[in-house]
């Protein structure tokens, strides 16, 4: 009787520990994903970084005397292209930037010249290209942040996750004018 | 009493008129069928589409469901043209399954499909949309794939298959999602193979949604980021 009693207590504990291996790589698994994923966007957002100096050149030969517009894209482009910078930190800064760009188009329609010049219009695809880029690469990113904190935070997984110092991951929210345009569903 | 003759004479009349009746009924079918056709061969060519009868290639367009299942699969009434200049085709797609039971009777069932498809500029990994329901949560908490978007009812609405999850996650902008929970494509599937899009519903259709299917599907279309167009 007392063999059969030991017998399933190990056969428990032989369980229990393979269900926590399992819960610890797929924790692993699911870290390095979302390290991926956020190095993914890095490289979005770099692209995005290196359009901004040509762009600001560009408008500079028509708007030259629209300094302070200049300016505010040129100091929120460094602040944002600057390394090192949690993505709670880079929503922040990428937000500043868009706003900045927006006033830059803003003042660019004022200007036809501008508006019809053939590098500056080729820029502002590449722009939009680009930040459709980053926002697929956002989903892709608060997709595995959301899965990943799910884990951290649901019981039983959750204790694996503080037994190994597995802690929440940060969501990246920018502002999404995409998402904001309500589509003409008419089906 | 009737002697032999009579009885095999009587056998003979009732067998005869027993394949006079099917022959008759068979012969209504294929008249109704040719009438039914001629009709939508009408109606969508006075639209100025093209229609053919049927076309064998067509049945192994696509490896996603319900295409690759059963046997004896047919594509029949194929109208394809333009709408505002973007084409399109559509199709009725059949199979049929066989079950047999434990008295060897042989079962056939015929699965009807209305498949819808527009071509893609680029193409992309496959990716297929089917209604979610409790059994596919249930498999989805086993461990079956299915990508979750930030709409808790598009996630209740929708099961999402991606062979590559960081293209499904760009696919699946905040406006493609908004369009799929349009009223209009409750009971459809959609499916991304290639360079196609398409959409299918089971039943045969008289193609009267034509143009609000085939609309929708360039609505989806639309809404996949250019990047991943090709555009």
């Amino acid at each position: 009787m007392l063999e059969i009693f030991l017998i399933i207590i190990f056969a428990l504990i032989v369980i229990a520990v393979l269900w926590a291996i399992s819960a610890y790589n797929g924790l692993v698994r699911l870290r390095n994903l979302v390290q991926e994923a956020w190095r993914q966007i890095d490289v979005e957002l770099q692209r995005r970084h290196d359009l901004i100096p040509n762009l600001v050149e560009t408008v500079k030969g028509y708007a030259g005397h629209e300094k302070s517009t200049l300016e505010e894209v040129t100091q929120a482009r460094t602040i944002a292209a600057a390394p090192g910078s949690t993505p709670g930190q880079q929503a922040q800064q990428e937000n500043v930037l868009t706003q900045a760009l927006g006033r830059l188009f803003a003042v660019a329609e004022a200007y036809p010249d501008l508006k019809a010049n053939q590098n500056f219009m080729e820029l502002q695809r590449e722009l939009t290209n680009t930040e459709d880029r980053v926002a697929a690469g956002r989903r892709f990113y608060n997709a595995n942040v959301r899965t990943i904190n799910t884990k951290v935070e649901t019981f039983p997984t959750s204790i694996i996750a503080n037994m190994f110092g597995f802690h929440r991951e940060e969501y990246f929210e920018v502002e999404d004018q995409a998402a904001r345009q309500a589509p003409n569903v008419q089906f | 009493m009737l002697g032999l003759g009579a009885i095999f004479f009587l056998i003979l009349l009732i067998s005869s008129a027993v394949v006079g009746v099917l022959i008759w009924l068979g012969v209504v079918q294929a008249r109704k069928n040719r009438e039914r056709r001629a009709a939508l061969a009408a109606r969508m060519t006075a639209k100025g589409y093209a229609y053919a009868p049927q076309d064998p290639t067509r049945a192994d367009l696509f490896r996603s469901t319900p295409f690759g299942s059963g046997d004896s699969r047919r594509a029949t009434d194929l109208v394809w043209g333009a709408l505002n200049g973007r084409p399109f085709e559509t199709f009725a797609y059949t199979y049929e399954t066989h079950t047999t039971d434990s008295k060897g009777h042989r079962q056939t069932t015929t699965h009807r499909y209305q498949i819808t498809w527009i071509p893609l500029p680029a193409a992309l990994p496959t990716m297929r949309f089917t209604a979610d329901n409790a059994v596919m949560r249930l498999f989805a908490k086993m461990g079956a794939k299915d990508l979750q978007v930030e709409s808790h009812e598009f996630n209740q609405r929708w099961k999402v298959w991606c062979e590559d999850d960081r293209t499904g996650h760009a696919v699946l902008t905040p406006t493609l999602v908004e369009s799929l929970l349009a009223p209009g494509w409750y009971g459809r599937g959609l499916v991304i193979e290639g360079r196609l899009l398409m959409t299918y519903v089971s039943g045969h259709t008289d193609l009267s949604d034509l143009e609000s299917v085939v609309g929708a599907l360039y609505q989806i279309f639309d809404d996949i980021p250019a990047f991943l167009r090709g555009a």
